[in-house]
């Protein structure tokens, strides 16, 4: 499956978050299966057309539930273009990062779960610049303070988002923070300041702290799987530590 | 695999592996069958990547050991298991358990009467009486969803009492099942309680958005939204296009989010490029809203809203001219824009606004949509929309730390 449909069916369905919620439900389906098969030779048909209906009413109910997840993403895509909208940040760069930051989740082997959530919280992290002032200032990663608060204040820390809001805190978030504030720096620096992929991945690298070498080596990866740069390149212009990472 | 086709292979999968075991072992062991299905089924759900798989499976085997047991104590267990399974719908309050718990009832009560020969259309009839109950057992805010759960809980009755007369029939074996049966059968309702969760946290996150870019335009929303549900009211709308029509006067202004707050606030006159940067928030408007799916219905209205019934304004109209509901806007939206403080002026009186939108009736607005204001305003127990917008935001906005808005403390004043 070529990368572009993977990072599309990650980012559309928001798939991941669904079914944590409706397990009971899950669990419920095969035993109304057992009903069909033992009932119906004990008290006749009618136990088919009975469980029939359960099941069907059950079968709906992921169908519902499925279109809840499809919202929840649907505003998630539509809070990633608000600062574009806002010329806050460059067009198309929101998007670009969070692919970007999607392929080094996968690189380092994060589960579903965290890799939806990684997703959604690239998408959204440019929504509090609404509330700078003109002309907005954005800085890659997740910016200034307040920006941070507006976003967690747009996304809401309740409901199926909450670990979403809880991400964008770029600086209690660990890894995945890591992971999106490095897409969002290499994505500024090659498509905002001009400079080459092999150049940009050097200046994230020799950047970032020690205890995040994993994640620019991650990107390193990410770059070179993609064709972006020579693995010589990355080699050669990356810190120690993250081409020590790259190599292994 | 997309997720329609993973949808469209469970009930498919299920059936083979069903006819399967009937046609391998006859009529096998409940035990058995619980396990050979279910074992199915978590092989389809492997397909869905969901972190707590393994933290069901030991529940689905302890389920299926207590299933195959038709002792009492382990019916009773398998009843309690079916309550913790249920454990979402109940942590929903006294409503919800309501929902669960009186078709549940009335499948062991007809379960207990089981030895007497009536008709399964009875009992199926007497199901659907019992959900229904349960609809109007439920609290004041799951009934003002109107009749949409209805049908559901009817048909969770219904599946209740034919469950129970299985019990009846066949045995304190499929007690259990019972119990888990009505719970799928009820989780249609609350299926449906997530996707309107999911909704409202969707028009909530936006309307958060444009309170943080400019407070006056959400106070202003809420209120065009209130302006504009009444008008719809007066003119006979029914309640799905009042609800949308609600929902496009809380985003009418979502585009602003995108014009800068200079222009906003501005005191003095528009230049010409000024206006055209806030003419802009209408197509923007549009870029937000149209991919959500259930907020399509309402991207014309918003779009339209501006365009004059004589073809003057801006934004983008069919030649049909603007819906009605877009008329409605307009008439709500210019209402509020007048008898509201502004940067360059202050409020204008009712009678003022009230003048105006009949000077200008015909043209920019539609007469009988400034009509039905005027009957909304004349009527005796009218209250102007409330707006709960500065409270809410400054509760919300301090426990999160978040700085002080400009706007806010310029609005209050």
């Amino acid at each position: 499956m070529h990368v572009s449909e993977r990072v599309a069916e990650r980012r559309a369905p928001f798939a991941s978050m669904l079914g944590r919620d409706e397990w009971p439900a899950l669990i419920a389906l095969p035993a109304l299966c057992s009903v069909i098969v033992l009932a119906v030779p004990l008290v006749g048909w009618w136990a088919l057309a009975l469980a029939v209906g359960v099941y069907a009413m059950g079968f709906r109910s992921f169908v519902v539930a499925r279109s809840a997840d499809a919202t929840y993403s649907q505003l998630v895509t539509s809070l990633g273009r608000i600062a574009e909208l806002n010329g806050a940040v460059p067009a198309g760069h929101v998007v670009r990062a969070a692919d970007l930051a999607l392929l080094m989740g996968e690189r380092l082997e994060l589960s579903e779960y965290q890799l939806a959530t990684l997703c959604a919280a690239a998408h959204v992290r440019t929504a509090g610049l609404v509330g700078r002032e003109d002309p907005p200032h954005y800085r890659p990663g997740f910016g200034h303070r307040s920006v941070v608060r507006w976003t967690q204040a747009i996304v809401g820390a309740d409901g199926r988002l909450g670990e979403v809001a809880e991400l964008v805190d770029g600086d209690e978030s660990g890894v995945l923070g890591d992971v999106i504030a490095t897409a969002a720096t290499y994505d500024e620096a090659v498509h905002g300041m001009g400079m080459t992929p092999a150049a940009a991945f050097g200046l994230v690298s020799r950047d970032a702290p020690p205890d995040e070498a994993a994640v620019s080596a991650a990107l390193g990866a990410v770059l070179i799987d993609q064709g972006v740069v020579l693995r010589q390149s990355v080699l050669e212009s990356g810190s120690a530590l993250a081409v020590d990472a790259v190599a292994k | 695999m997309n997720s329609t086709a993973r949808s469209l292979a469970w009930p498919g999968a299920m059936a083979l592996a069903g006819g399967g075991v009937l046609l391998v072992f006859g009529l096998p062991a409940p035990l058995l069958t619980w396990a050979l299905l279910t074992a199915t089924h978590v092989v389809l759900l492997r397909t869905l990547p969901t972190p707590h798989l393994a933290a069901w499976l030991p529940l689905v085997a302890l389920s299926a050991a207590v299933g195959a047991d038709d002792s009492l104590p382990a019916v009773l267990l398998a009843a309690l298991i079916g309550v913790a399974l249920a454990g979402r719908p109940l942590q929903r309050g006294a409503a919800c358990a309501a929902t669960a718990g009186v078709p549940l009832a009335h499948a062991f009560a007809v379960a207990s009467v089981g030895g007497l020969q009536v008709s399964p259309a009875f009992y199926f009839a007497a199901g659907a009486a019992a959900g229904a109950t349960s609809f109007v057992l439920l609290g004041s805010a799951q009934r003002d969803k109107g009749l949409a759960i209805l049908p559901e809980m009817s048909l969770a009755g219904a599946i209740a009492a034919g469950l129970g007369l299985l019990t009846a029939t066949a045995g304190p074996l499929f007690a259990p099942l019972c119990t888990v049966g009505v719970l799928v059968a009820a989780s249609g309702a609350f299926a449906r309680r997530e996707v309107e969760a999911a909704e409202a946290h969707t028009v909530g996150s936006l309307m958060r958005a444009l309170e943080i870019k400019d407070l006056y335009t959400r106070g202003h929303s809420e209120r065009v939204a209130g302006y504009a549900r009444l008008i719809g009211a007066e003119l006979g709308l029914d309640p799905v296009r009042l609800a949308r029509l609600s929902v496009a006067g809380l985003l009418h202004d979502i585009g602003k989010v995108a014009v800068p707050r200079r222009l906003l606030r501005k005191r003095d006159r528009l230049a010409d490029r000024e206006y055209c940067e806030i003419q802009a928030h209408a197509p923007v408007a549009a870029t937000l809203l149209e991919g959500i799916g259930f907020l399509e219905p309402v991207v014309p209205f918003v779009v339209e809203h501006h365009v004059h019934v004589d073809g003057g304004g801006y934004g983008t109209v069919g030649d049909d001219g603007p819906s009605l509901e877009a008329r409605v806007l307009a008439v709500a939206d210019a209402f509020d824009a007048m008898t509201t403080h502004r940067p360059y002026r202050r409020a204008l009186t009712r009678a003022y606004a009230v003048a105006e939108l009949r000077r200008c009736a015909g043209t920019q607005f539609d007469p009988d949509v400034v009509a039905a204001l005027v009957h909304v305003l004349e009527r005796s127990e009218f209250v102007p929309p409330a707006v709960g917008v500065e409270s809410d935001i400054a509760a919300r906005l301090a426990a999160l730390g978040v700085p002080d808005i400009p706007e806010v403390i310029s609005a209050r004043l």
